[in-house]
């Protein structure tokens, strides 16, 4: 199926380069939602990525029209027009398990790898903490602790909110969505 | 207010819709990824300009 938006023809064009190049990669961010039952406008395309392509990942962007507004080891922001595309390097263990166990869903624009549900969780998090203002982290956070509560990893969730020293948010989550 | 899964499962997320106080949700087969396109196409036609977006700081907490 054809794209009818113009970010599912943005991201058709990103997963056919980086499946040309080889380069491994997951839906994380907005669009990784749908595949957690959270739909939900977004702006731009949010990757995973094999941190140790990263190079040539630029490279193909660059190619593509995308300029580079930032880039560090841990992730880079592109922009081409007024389309947004950010990259998460998974360079560190728990990002490269994440992105090895990726589940590949069917969609419209084909055959993607998407987080879990408890990695979607923890990237989000990791989003709020550098930036409390991104109030939206928050929310999907919410929404996707709501719509998935019954089938969550409640022990992989806790792990990621001890790492931010967040757990008595989790807490409060848990508690707006009581289990079965 | 949340639209139910057909089958009693739970909520199905729609912030968009459930933040105007609409219930609403796709069919239950329906792939999302082609929910959210049509909503992405939609929306563009609405909101053709998104506010700006901050980019990532180096200087954050990068523990995953």
């Amino acid at each position: 199926m054809a794209a009818l938006s113009r970010l599912g023809r943005q991201l058709t064009e990103v997963v056919a380069t980086f499946n040309l190049m080889g380069v491994h990669f997951a839906l994380i961010g907005g669009l990784a939602l749908a595949t957690h039952r959270v739909v939900r406008a977004t702006q731009d395309v949010d990757l995973l990525t094999d941190g140790r392509r990263a190079d040539e990942i630029d490279s193909a962007l660059l190619k593509l029209g995308y300029s580079c507004l930032h880039r560090s080891s841990d992730a880079g922001n592109y922009l081409r027009g007024d389309e947004r595309l950010d990259l998460l390097y998974a360079t560190r263990t728990t990002a490269r398990n994440l992105l090895a166990g990726a589940a590949e869903v069917g969609t419209a624009f084909g055959a993607l790898h998407v987080v879990s549900a408890e990695g979607l969780i923890a990237f989000k998090l990791q989003g709020w903490v550098n930036n409390p203002r991104r109030g939206q982290d928050l929310e999907d956070i919410r929404a996707l602790v709501r719509a998935n509560r019954n089938t969550l990893n409640l022990a992989e969730v806790r792990e990621y909110f001890r790492l931010f020293k967040r757990e008595d948010l989790l807490e409060e989550l848990l508690n707006e969505s009581p289990g079965p | 207010m949340k639209a139910r899964d057909l089958d009693g499962g739970l909520p199905l997320e729609q912030p968009l819709m459930s933040g105007g106080g609409v219930q609403h949700r796709p069919a239950s087969h329906r792939d999302p990824y082609e929910a959210l396109d049509d909503l992405m196409a939609a929306v563009e036609v609405l909101c053709p300009r998104w506010p700006t977006r901050e980019l990532f700081k180096s200087s954050g907490v990068w523990v995953l």
